[in-house]
């Protein structure tokens, strides 16, 4: 296969470089005694993106509101009101005495985050609020799937001029992964990977690493997703070096080295194969005190947060020049689903979009926490995507699918602080929004995930036009939101 | 009653369902009996039959297969009746409550599921319900009916009771059915409000025309996409979704007098004519509802118009053939039994039991598997198929008549739970197309998208437990699962290679290939003379359980 034998010659190549860029203890292991009496060495210039999905639609406007008196006012009309369970059980709007603790600002006015963004206590670690104001972390409004700009009229007049496929969960969603309108396998992060992974030292384990489940983004020409779980990784029982165990291994071993007339067999022998000579690795390093271990506390019954535990854990072992992964660039992939709140979405429940952004927030705040802990808070860029937001207007609990949206991006390269694109005025049927409250976006997917590319080396307009190929139609392919 | 003409569409044949049609009536058995014709020619054929349209093969129905032959064996299933789990479980759930215990939660409907499957007789009417519920998705990992297993589980038992009926019919029941009008949220759905800033809920007018019907774009009868100027033309658009939408509104529970009251039970919704939209609408094709209807008539004339869209025939088969034989059916394959859906044969459409025939008895099922035909084994088949082809002793009902079989969070390490996926969008895509030399090939492969280095080792893993670790005669025997009976294995003694070839007559219908029956015989060969022969007799059945030829059944 192509793709391994590349692999294996970058390996070769990274090996002979590995002793002048500090590497030398992977092969002489005495030496692992002397790094452990020195500050720990990581590799230099390391840089990862963290892409966190929303799966199901956020209604992000109810993250991001404005708290001005007369733009709040808006907002809450089109919103059918302050939800009150009795007396209003259909209005979305939060009370605009409930965002005073969330207040932000930016050059465009006055906002507030949704209240769920306050900072975790106990232990204590910031809250999304707190990451605004401190300048780590930047919003982007009214960003979303497009061709080109599309005016209101052109929408309505050329429907060709639409992305294709709006409102579908599974379209939409397939569109940010692949930072294009027209149908292709690969995704925007894998393809970046290809471009930046050659200075990896251990080219068997994938650039891409996902936590959160298999995705289209990252999947590139030559670069494959590695997928494990928040719980680490797993020896195939049964399995093992002495005894009938042993016999059985050699037999299974033997299963995997086999070719096969069935491609659907070959692909379950190579995926076997691959997650058992990948244990081994991995597992020496998330063992119990070993190298990828965080102190930071996360929090519990937060599925987010067990997934972005492991990012950090990861990043971690990834970066450490005395352990055999040594990689300069890595994306990983989270997820976390429940946004499709066509119900209940005011609800203070666990389902309710309260409860959701909360066990955001703090997972958000203890990775951030987690990679100061590791000294990586420059190094990873961390953003949101998610297929698109939902209906202004309540269709009696909920809101429904529509289109422009809110991101978040975090980091501490990132010039945070700040709202990037353009607030969409919040009246029904209003100038960029259709008869629910759907917003044209002003932004478009391509200009956030070129931005992140260039921060992670893919700077030449010919390989970022090859990645997105719309790109051309914006007035920008630098939002701004990265430090020059 | 106000019909809509179909007129607009070419290939509309009867819309009234002929339940009676769908079990009476068998070409070759009309009036007469003869001795089958259809007889499998051998073991293999039978086992590899049954692997496609049962839970598994058993000893004893190759056996049944090979006399009666194909065309009587569906006959004879088409005709059993369904193992109900509604009733099972109300049962559990009076009888925990009547001992002072919580009553019956998904943990029980699971248990209930699993047994069913392994132990039901009605083998091919429970794998159509199941590939249904993959199609037509409710799911308990929302919150709405998280905590509603007894109705949770007649929505299943409507699946089972409709899979050999017909199409039109088992929508109009899901529609309806109080389960899927929480999950998809048209349950309580009100027509707008007076000054519009109210619209109603349009997650089920979406879902019903995307995944339960009709699908994104135009469609021939096989498959492949009608183009126009070389694009896909799509099959509706914002505005038909905003229209049914207001078709979908006022349903409440079933002895509900206003849009707000009611008894929460799985009887079929009733509906609030005060709260549903009575205006004019424009559905899918442009086709008017006049105002001024009833909500039962709107909600007909809406599912009648999706019934009758040339779409729905090869969109449902097709899904319908990657559950049971093959990932990426020919063109051809697919037009044969999108054309069995319009019409069976005598004049029906939709006829299901029609539809599961000619996908079993087609010639690219019965055939011998070329290279890429076939597909990965469903990862709950997986282990269906190892107690069946061991026959597992099942444990015994506990006080309150539950049978658990251990496995109530299968989710975590098969990625499937039956009424359980993360999104109505099932565990798996039908497109799913795995990047590399499946993709390259143009080949389609769902059950890959959730089979990854971590779930691969998570499924052995619970293999090993349910298969290695769950047997007959271990000392201190869980009484909480099935236990794998491994004596047709250990009776062979030192025989490796009749072990081996017994793992594969019972596993891989005597498909194993010779690199692999080498490599265990020679595992077996090879284990210290102290190895008992209870645990090669297990170390073959897991191996067997985690090799890739099993993992992919062709």
């Amino acid at each position: 296969m192509s793709g391994e034998s590349t692999s294996r010659r970058n390996f070769l190549r990274q090996l002979s470089c590995a002793l002048c860029a500090g590497g030398a203890s992977t092969l002489l292991p005495q030496l692992n005694l002397i790094g452990s009496a020195l500050a720990q060495t990581t590799v230099p210039g390391y840089k990862a993106l963290v892409c966190v999905y929303f799966a199901g639609g956020n209604d992000a406007w109810n993250l991001l509101m404005p708290y001005d008196q007369a733009r709040y006012d808006v907002y809450a009309a089109s919103r059918s009101g302050v939800y009150n369970s009795s007396s209003n059980p259909g209005g979305l709007a939060i009370a605009r005495t409930a965002l005073a603790a969330t207040q932000i600002s930016d050059t465009s006015g006055s906002y507030a985050l949704h209240p769920s963004c306050l900072d975790r206590s106990g232990p204590s670690q910031p809250g999304l609020r707190s990451l605004y104001n401190q300048g780590k972390l930047a919003l982007i409004s009214n960003i979303g799937t497009l061709i080109r700009p599309i005016s209101k009229a052109e929408y309505n007049s050329t429907p060709a001029l639409r992305p294709p496929q709006l409102y579908s969960h599974s379209d939409q969603e397939n569109l940010w992964h692949i930072g294009r309108t027209s149908s292709s396998a690969r995704g925007w992060g894998g393809q970046i990977a290809d471009l930046v992974r050659s200075g990896n030292l251990n080219q068997v384990l994938s650039p891409c690493i996902s936590i959160g489940g298999g995705n289209r983004f990252e999947i590139g020409a030559s670069t494959f997703p590695y997928q494990m779980s928040s719980n680490g990784v797993t020896n195939v029982s049964g399995t093992g070096t002495t005894g009938a165990s042993f016999q059985r291994a050699v037999a299974l071993q033997q299963m995997l080295d086999a070719s096969y007339p069935s491609p659907y067999q070959d692909e379950y022998a190579r995926i076997l194969g691959r997650s058992r000579d990948l244990y081994s690795l991995l597992n020496s390093g998330l063992a119990s005190g070993g190298i990828g271990n965080v102190n930071t506390d996360f929090p519990t019954q937060n599925s987010l947060a067990d997934q972005l535990k492991m990012v950090a854990r990861m990043i971690k072992l990834s970066r450490d020049t005395s352990f055999n992964i040594q990689h300069a660039r890595q994306i990983y992939y989270v997820r976390i689903g429940g946004f499709d709140m066509h119900d209940n979405l005011m609800s203070t429940g666990t389902n309710g979009h309260a409860n959701l952004l909360t066990r955001v927030s703090q997972a958000l705040g203890a990775f951030w926490t987690a990679l100061g802990e590791i000294g990586a808070q420059n190094q990873v860029t961390t953003f949101t995507m998610s297929e698109f937001a939902r209906t202004l207007s309540t269709n009696g609990n909920g809101s429904d699918h529509a289109w422009g949206s809110v991101n978040m991006i975090m980091g501490g390269a990132v010039q945070g602080g700040r709202i990037y694109g353009a607030f969409p005025e919040q009246t029904l049927n209003g100038p960029v929004s259709l008869s629910r409250g759907q917003f044209i976006p002003s932004t478009s997917v391509d200009q956030m995930a070129a931005t992140l590319a260039r921060w992670m080396g893919v700077t030449a307009s010919g390989d970022l036009d090859t990645i997105f190929p719309n790109l051309a139609n914006f007035p920008s392919s630098n939002l701004g939101f990265m430090q020059p | 009653m106000n019909r809509i003409a179909c007129c607009l569409l070419a290939c509309c044949a009867l819309l009234l369902p002929l339940h009676a049609a769908a079990l009476t009536h068998d070409p070759l058995f009309d009036n007469s009996f003869e001795s089958p014709t259809d007889l499998p020619a051998s073991d293999a054929e039978a086992a590899r039959f049954l692997t496609q349209a049962s839970y598994g093969p058993t000893p004893a129905e190759i056996t049944r297969l090979r006399a009666i032959g194909y065309a009587e064996w569906l006959r004879q299933e088409f005709n059993k009746p369904a193992t109900l789990a509604r009733p099972h479980l109300e049962a559990v759930n009076a009888a925990l409550l009547s001992a002072g215990q919580s009553g019956a939660s998904q943990n029980q409907r699971l248990d209930r599921w699993f047994h069913t499957a392994a132990t039901g007789s009605d083998q091919l009417r429970q794998r159509l319900a199941f590939a249904l519920s993959q199609i037509l998705v409710i799911s308990d990992q929302n919150g709405s009916i998280s905590g509603e297993p007894i109705q949770m589980s007649e929505y299943w038992d409507i699946l089972a009771r409709n899979a050999f009926g017909n199409y039109r019919e088992l929508i109009d029941e899901t529609t309806w059915n109080p389960s899927m009008g929480k999950y998809l949220s048209h349950f309580r759905n009100q027509k707008a409000s007076a000054d519009g800033l109210r619209q109603p809920d349009e997650n089920y007018a979406r879902e019903v025309m995307q995944l339960f019907s009709i699908g994104l774009i135009e469609r021939n009868l096989d498959f492949t996409p009608i183009l126009s100027g070389g694009l896909p033309i799509p099959t509706y658009d914002q505005n038909v979704v905003s229209n049914y939408a207001k078709v979908f509104t006022g349903f409440n529970y079933n002895n509900a007098t206003t849009i707000t009251n009611g008894t929460n039970t799985y009887l079929r919704m009733t509906c609030i004519e005060s709260a549903h939209d009575a205006t004019a609408k424009l559905l899918v094709g442009g086709s008017p509802l006049p105002a001024g209807q009833t909500c039962p008539d709107d909600v007909a004339d809406g599912l009648d118009l999706l019934f009758a869209h040339p779409n729905i025939a090869p969109f449902i088969s097709r899904q319908l053939i990657q559950r049971f034989t093959t990932s990426s059916p020919s063109p051809a394959y697919i037009q044969r039994v999108a054309q069995k859906f319009n019409n069976n044969g005598f004049g029906e459409r939709g006829d299901l039991s029609a539809v599961i025939r000619q996908i079993l008895l087609d010639p690219d099922a019965r055939n011998a598997p070329t290279a890429n035909s076939g597909k990965p084994r469903e990862p709950l088949l997986k282990l269906t198929a190892l107690w069946r082809a061991w026959g597992a002793q099942m444990p015994v009902a506990d006080a309150y008549g539950n049978i658990a079989m251990g496995m109530t969070s299968p989710t975590g390490t098969y990625g499937q739970r039956p009424l359980g996926a993360d999104t109505v969008f099932n565990f798996f895509e039908p497109d799913y197309q795995q990047p590399g030399a499946i993709a390259n090939a143009g080949l389609f492969s769902p059950e890959f998208q959730t089979l990854n280095e971590s779930t691969i080792v998570s499924t052995a893993n619970s293999l090993y437990t349910y298969g290695y670790n769950s047997y007959v005669g271990m000392s201190n025997p869980p009484n909480n699962r099935p236990l794998l009976d491994i004596s047709p294995l250990t009776a062979l003694g030192s025989d490796y290679a009749a072990m081996v070839d017994e793992a594969n007559r019972r596993m891989l219908y005597g498909s194993m290939s010779a690199g692999m029956r080498t490599a265990l015989i020679n595992a077996l060969t090879f284990m210290d003379g102290n190895v008992s022969v209870a645990e090669r007799a297990r170390s073959i059945i897991y191996l067997v359980a985690i090799s890739p030829e099993y993992a992919v059944q062709r």
